[in-house]
C-alpha cells in the first residue's frame, strides 16, 4: 500500500468543497488502470482536438442528457482522459470538471474497444476500495464506451454512472455504442453541426 | 453475400429529430434487426416509398395531418411499398379519435412521447416477430 499523500483542499462552495475532498483521497489497495502501449500517441491525438478545458457545447450536453434520461443514470459523462487526469467535456450529476485519472474508471475504458461494465464496483476489487466508489459520489455501477479520436486512439470515454448496482442488456449496450459514435462524430468535427 | 446469410428486413424510420433517428438507426444496424433507411420528413418517407419496397415503416406522427394522409395512401396502394407493410407510430399527443384512425389504418404499434429508444427498439423487434398487435 503507497503511503497516503496529503489532503488537497481547495477554496470552493462547501458542497464542492467536500466532493473535491474526496476526488482528491488517496488511493489505497484499488488498482490504477495501466498506461495503454500507445500513450504519447493517444495524449498526442486527444491534444490535437484542441478541445480540453474548452467551454461547455450544447452539441456534447445534448448527447450526455440523452444517455442520463434514457438510462435513468444519475451521472453521465464524455471524459477525456488526460496524462494525469480526466476533464468532462460534459457532464450531469457530477460537479467537478476533473478527478485524478489514478482513480478514474475510464483510464480502464480505453484499454481496449469493448464497453467496459462495473456492475457493482464494491464487489469488484479493483474497485472496491476506489476513493470515488468509498466517498463521494459512491459510485457502484459505471459502464463507459471508449471514444475514439479519428486516427483511432481511444481518447475518453462516454460513460454512464450510478449509485446502486445495474446492468445493462444487449439493447442498452447498442444504444451507448450508438451514442458513443455520436460523440465521436462531434469530436472529429470541431465546429457544430 | 453467401446463400446462407439472413436477409434483414427493410425498415424506414421517419422521424425530424436528428439525433433520435440516428440513435435508432445505429442501433437497428448494430444489432441486426433491420436494413434501415431514415428520412426526416414525410415528404421525404412519400418518395422513398414510392420507390422502394419496406417491411416495416416508423413513423412520427406530424400535427397537421400529413402522416395519416401517407399512411391512407400507403394502404390505398398509391405506392411501390406493398399496402400491407408493417407500421409504428410515434407521437407526442394522441386522442381517441386518432387512436381509432390509426388502428383502421392497421397501425400495429403506437408509442407516446416521452418514450425510451430501448422500447422503440424493442417495438422493431415485436414488429418482425409478433403476427398480430394493438395500436
Amino acid at each position: 500500500m503507497r503511503p497516503a499523500p496529503a489532503l488537497q483542499v481547495r477554496r470552493m462552495r462547501p458542497i464542492k468543497n467536500l466532493l473535491y475532498a474526496s476526488l482528491q483521497a488517496p488511493p489505497s489497495d484499488m488498482t490504477p488502470a495501466h498506461q495503454p502501449p500507445n500513450e504519447p500517441a493517444r495524449l498526442q491525438a486527444l491534444r490535437a482536438l484542441l478541445i480540453l478545458d474548452t467551454p461547455p457545447e450544447e452539441r456534447f450536453d445534448r448527447i450526455v442528457a440523452f444517455a442520463a434520461s434514457e438510462f435513468d443514470m444519475p451521472i453521465a459523462l464524455v471524459s477525456l482522459v488526460d496524462g494525469h487526469r480526466q476533464w468532462f467535456k460534459s457532464r450531469v450529476g457530477l460537479a467537478d470538471c476533473e478527478t485524478p485519472r489514478d482513480v478514474s474508471f475510464c483510464a480502464h475504458t480505453i484499454l481496449a474497444s469493448a464497453l467496459f461494465i462495473v456492475e457493482d464496483a464494491l464487489l469488484d476489487s479493483r474497485f472496491a476500495d476506489n476513493p470515488l466508489v468509498t466517498g463521494a459520489p459512491n459510485i457502484r455501477f459505471y459502464a463507459g464506451a471508449p471514444l475514439h479520436a479519428p486516427g483511432g486512439e481511444r481518447v475518453g470515454t462516454l460513460c454512464l454512472l450510478d449509485q446502486r448496482p445495474r446492468t445493462l442488456d444487449a439493447i442498452e449496450r447498442a444504444i451507448l455504442g450508438t451514442l458513443c459514435r455520436l460523440v465521436e462524430e462531434q469530436l472529429a468535427h470541431p465546429v457544430a453541426s | 453475400m453467401s446463400s446462407t446469410e439472413t436477409v434483414l428486413p427493410k425498415l424506414l424510420v421517419v422521424e425530424p429529430d436528428f439525433m433520435l433517428r440516428s440513435i435508432i438507426i445505429g442501433v437497428v444496424r448494430e444489432m441486426g434487426l433491420a436494413q434501415p433507411q431514415e428520412a426526416l420528413s414525410v415528404e421525404r418517407a412519400e418518395q422513398a416509398l414510392a420507390e422502394g419496397h419496406f417491411d416495416a415503416v416508423l413513423i412520427a406522427l406530424n400535427e397537421d395531418g400529413a402522416t395519416v394522409k401517407l399512411l391512407e395512401r400507403l394502404r390505398g396502394g398509391h405506392f411501390v411499398c406493398p399496402a400491407e407493410t408493417l407500421v409504428a407510430v410515434t407521437a407526442q399527443h394522441c386522442d381517441a379519435d386518432m387512436a381509432l384512425r390509426l388502428r383502421e389504418l392497421d397501425v400495429r404499434r403506437l408509442l407516446l412521447k416521452p418514450f425510451k429508444v430501448k422500447g422503440v427498439i424493442e417495438t422493431i423487434g415485436g414488429l418482425f416477430t409478433a403476427p398480430a398487435a394493438t395500436a
